[in-house]
């Protein structure tokens, strides 16, 4: 019998068993399958199951064989076997056990090498695991709502004004529903949070409601933990949050149906508590979010758009009025962008029907996951490229060590080789050992990482959202094992390549000559590596000197206001105080009481207090202005107490500060910031004048009396905008600040002013007592985190540069010594080698600055938006970054400088 | 040692499949696939290709059995293989026979079978 052709399907089956079973089995087997194969007769179909089954259980067999293979080759066993290592059936994983000896022994007995390598990409692996995290817990997890990319917020658009998300009136926003294609369902809540008091639970201070459109939960897709979420035409209910269940009704679980009494006698039933995730509003969904204290809704409670806040007494609804965030669901395949042009198109369609309220009002759609992140979005990302670049310096840096061992190890590649090792044994071997490095790094890095990330998120402001339950995921786990996997490979590059150049007769015969060759190929790479280094270096050193400098500007600007021995605490008044007299008579005595306790020397009241409340704006018309509403100059809107400015310390630039002796009726008077004075009344004495405040044009006049200092308000980095106050005694407020002017501690008042409020009405809820040095210091947070990060980010590339550099030289002035040497023999002062060597110092790093400068400039409008004070290309952070890298480049030159100095001339005449 | 790894107790109780191969390869050197058949004309369970290759393997390793170097038949596929058992295999072929003789007389005894 002759041979016959074996099936396709047989030979590829064949492939699940090892090579060294193969080769002594393999034609006798396929032979044996073959006829077992032809023996298979019947019907198509049996005997294609019947074939299938054969093959079926051939490759489970082999594959069964390989795991044989693999523990005969991991358990040395003294029977012969067909796996034997030194056999010339030697299998992959045998081999790969054997490399992978020999990369342990390598790296343990140049135990230097191993360290720095590993404990320098750990560092990078960990820096970038950590920062990572929290670019994904904040930045990149969905929101803890159902379906989240479908959610959108629309605002209001108007170009006249700062910002560009503007609260909707109710009106608009009952329209834009209406007419509204893109989104499957829209609901409304208020676009700010209010804080109130509980009935009989003052001493516990204020929870914090958010009002919200009946559907808006449901929406969301809010799960509720007990009971259930609100009707639609439910009024005087109200869902918990869980975290205000557990610290203010004690996790009781049997809240459901419970009825509580807030401030201004609303009495209220519980009907659900939301799930643990469930978090809403997140930070940047509320209006101008200039706020230090986190913003969280403790409570719920629906608020109907019918209601006599909205409608007018012609019964519609009010439309000139910004007071509502609109958040909806779009429909599938809809995006932020069409709604967006859609809802422009309405916002038009409004504008040409309703000129006196709509013109120049437009509208924009954000997608909601873009607007709860959008402030966190710049610093965050400088934080991770910053990581990245810092990652690239420790790869480059252990690079450079690589090449030096490889070099190092020449005369032993060069043996290697000799003895017949293949080009392709010496790159697995090569490969074998950097992937070993880079996993030791791997492991130490979840170390680092953890630890790393401990101390971000201990060190980030609370305002930053979703913070709180940041952490450590598989993603990131994942993105690090991706990155050291990629070092790994790209570093087994550098042996390869140091082997490929290697003249392997002349290193055998004389290590050090035969090596030339290689080495200035290989002093090449390592000038170029260096030069790299110093770049990326001058690249993150002179971001981190920008916000340095932008940090700087920041501090060192003044509120308008003085912050120190300053206390502020919010109040919210007694319920039974209902009549507009009998408030105003509580806040003369209590006024009166504050001021003359001993160590307060002035103390006023407004319903915003800088830096630690939102604000509101206002539509103001000068008298003799007739201009349509839609026309007129939007300014920022407070009631304050007579003594107000002088508890504060702002300055009072013309006439006078509100009066006792001021009627605290019509006509009402007012006091304007300089930016307002300028604004409104350009080129005029504007005390005495008169204005009427939002868009009735038969509202009350009110006079102005005195103009007041600008001071910041939502934040230290914006300019003040138009402000104006009037006398809070007109209309006095439930929940206004206090701001306290101290003589000593502002702290040390706290106690004798809650005694002061128990005396004064025991329903009296007093809460959030902080020195405005505190608010000022929370308003920095932001900025000094990613300040310190960054700065941290610079002192290390700094360090990585010089020590690069210093490598370099010292690998450069070791192999020159006995040119060195020489040339003192010639008569070579040592002045002149130092110089020699510092030379080459300074230009490799005045290359590298150079090239980073380039980069930098480039690269500078990524980081603009979060720069203030300052411009990008900032002409002291340019020069004074490279004049610091150049003095560290000649330090670290000085010791190799040194060293050559030295150079024996008697040793280096010695051949 | 060496005797030790030799003792023919050793590698008892045999392994059912190595039990068919030994005794058909027992009545004469035969190249795999008649093993195969040989196998299957005893036994109760037909022998599948790969277990049988990989019990040669084990039974090769362990020395059971050898390759023939030579050629019963001239003309035949050159990809065939021949075994033979070796003293060994038929020592240890024995001694599990003389086991199961045991255990057969143990169900005897216990009035399992006649």
């Amino acid at each position: 019998m002759t041979a016959r052709a074996t099936s396709r399907w047989i030979l590829v089956a064949l492939r699940a068993y090892p090579p060294a079973f193969r080769a002594q089995f393999g034609g006798d087997l396929a032979r044996t399958l073959d006829d077992a194969w032809r023996a298979r007769r019947g019907r198509l179909a049996a005997r294609t199951a019947a074939r299938l089954q054969l093959l079926a259980t051939t490759v489970s067999s082999g594959l069964a064989e390989r795991g044989v293979a693999v523990s005969r080759l991991t358990w040395r066993s003294h029977r012969p076997h067909l796996y034997e290592p030194a056999g010339r059936h030697a299998s992959m994983w045998d081999s790969l056990r054997f490399d992978l000896a020999a990369a342990v022994r390598g790296l343990t007995s140049a135990r230097a090498f191993t360290v720095l390598t590993v404990l320098a990409l750990a560092l990078g692996l960990g820096a970038n695991s950590a920062v990572f995290s929290m670019v994904n817990g904040v930045l990149l997890r969905p929101l803890p709502y159902q379906d989240p990319d479908q959610l959108a917020m629309v605002w209001s658009e108007n170009p006249r004004l700062a910002n560009e998300t503007n609260p909707i009136s109710p009106a608009n926003f009952d329209d834009f529903r209406r007419m509204s294609r893109s989104f499957e369902s829209l609901d409304y809540a208020l676009s700010f949070i209010v804080r109130v008091g509980i009935q009989g639970q003052e001493d516990q201070g204020v929870v914090q409601v958010l009002r919200v459109g009946p559907t808006l939960l449901p929406i969301l897709g809010a799960r509720m933990q007990l009971g259930r979420l609100m009707g639609p035409d439910e009024r005087d209910v109200a869902v918990v949050s869980d975290r205000a269940w557990r610290t203010r009704f004690g996790a009781d679980p049997a809240i459901i149906g419970r009825k509580i009494v807030l401030s201004g006698n609303e009495s209220i039933t519980i009907v659900g508590v939301a799930a643990p995730e469930f978090v809403f509003p997140l930070r940047d969904m509320l209006w101008q979010a200039g706020t230090t204290t986190p913003q969280v809704a403790d409570l719920w409670i629906p608020m109907p758009m019918e209601g006599p806040r909205w409608v007018l007494r012609d019964g519609t609804l009010i439309r000139s009025t910004h007071a509502l965030m609109a958040i909806g669901r779009l429909r599938p395949g809809a995006t932020a962008a069409q709604a967006s042009a859609e809802l422009r198109a309405h916002a038009q369609t409004l504008a040409d029907r309703y000129p006196d309220s709509n013109r120049g009002w437009s509208a924009r759609v954000v997608g909601l996951h873009a607007q709860a992140t959008g402030s966190m979005r710049v610093g965050l990302s400088a934080l991770q490229g910053g990581a990245l670049l810092l990652l690239l310096m420790a790869a480059v840096n252990v690079t450079n060590l690589v090449l030096a061992r490889s070099i190092a190890r020449q005369r032993e590649l060069a043996v290697r080789s000799a003895l017949g090792a293949t080009a392709r044994q010496l790159v697995r071997q090569a490969l074998i050992e950097s992937l070993l490095l880079a996993g030791l790094a791997l492991g130490l890095s979840t170390v680092v990482g953890v630890w790393l990330l401990r101390a971000l998120v201990a060190l980030a402001p609370a305002t930053v959202p979703r913070i709180a339950d940041v952490g450590a995921g598989v993603e990131t786990w994942a993105a690090s094992a991706g990155l050291a996997l990629a070092i790994g490979i790209a570093l087994a590059i550098v042996p390869v390549w140091v082997a490929a150049r290697t003249d392997v007769r002349g290193a055998l015969q004389d290590g050090s000559r035969g090596a030339a060759g290689v080495s200035r190929s290989g002093g090449r790479l390592r000038t170029t590596l260096v030069v790299a280094e110093v770049a990326l270096a001058v690249v993150i050193t002179i971001q981190a000197g920008l916000l340095f400098r932008s940090f700087t500007s920041v501090v060192t600007t003044h509120p308008g206001f003085q912050t120190e021995n300053l206390l502020t605490f919010q109040m919210t008044t007694p319920d039974r105080l209902t009549a507009v007299e009998a408030k105003r008579a509580f806040y003369d005595d209590w006024f009166a009481r504050l001021s003359t306790l001993p160590g307060v020397t002035a103390a006023g009241g407004t319903t915003r207090i800088p830096l630690g409340s939102s604000s509101v704006t206002t539509s103001a018309r000068v008298e003799g202005n007739t201009n349509a509403a839609s026309s007129l100059p939007e300014v920022e809107f407070r009631r304050a107490s007579s003594d107000y400015f002088r508890a504060m310390g702002m300055p009072i630039v013309k006439g006078r500060a509100f009066s006792p002796a001021d009627r605290p009726t019509d006509p009402a008077v007012a006091v304007i910031n300089e930016t307002m004075a300028r604004a409104v009344f350009p080129g005029v004495d504007p005390v005495g004048r008169r204005l009427q405040i939002g868009p009735d044009p038969t509202g009350a006049w009110i006079t102005v009396v005195g103009v007041v200092g600008d001071i910041r308000h939502n934040s230290l980095e914006v300019a003040p905008p138009p402000e104006m106050y009037i006398d809070m005694r007109g209309n006095p407020p439930n929940g206004p600040f206090m701001a306290v002017r101290t003589a000593g501690d502002p702290l040390a008042l706290v106690e004798t002013i809650r005694g002061l409020a128990k005396s004064a009405d025991a329903t009296l809820v007093i809460s959030d007592f902080r020195t405005m040095s505190d608010l000022r210091s929370a308003a920095l947070a932001e900025r000094r985190f990613v300040l310190t990060l960054v700065s941290g980010f610079g002192v290390l590339a700094l360090l990585l540069a010089v020590v690069g550099v210093y490598g370099v030289l010292a690998l450069v002035v070791a192999e020159r010594t006995s040119e060195m040497g020489l040339r003192m023999a010639l008569g070579a002062a040592p002045a002149t080698v130092v110089r020699l060597v510092l030379r080459q110092a300074l230009t490799l790093t005045a290359v590298g600055i150079g090239l980073g400068l380039v980069v930098a400039a480039g690269a500078a409008g990524v980081t603009r938006g979060v720069l203030v004070g300052v411009t990008a290309y900032d002409p002291l952070t340019y020069v004074s970054v490279p004049a610091l890298l150049l003095a560290g480049a000649a330090l670290a030159a000085l010791v190799p400088a040194r060293r050559a100095m030295k150079a024996d001339p008697a040793l280096a005449l010695r051949v | 040692m060496t005797t030790d790894r030799h003792r023919p107790e050793r590698f008892l109780p045999l392994p059912p499949a190595w039990l068919d191969i030994l005794l058909a390869l027992c009545a004469s050197d035969l190249h795999g696939y008649a093993v195969m058949q040989e196998v299957s004309r005893h036994a109760e369970a037909p022998l599948h290709p790969g277990t049988l290759y990989r019990a040669l393997a084990r039974l090769l390793e362990s020395a059971l059995i050898e390759e023939l170097d030579e050629r019963p038949r001239d003309g035949d596929d050159e990809r065939r293989r021949y075994y033979r058992v070796t003293p060994l295999g038929r020592a240890v072929t024995r001694a599990e026979a003389a086991r199961l003789t045991r255990v057969v007389a143990r169900a005897q005894a216990a009035n399992l079978i006649a």
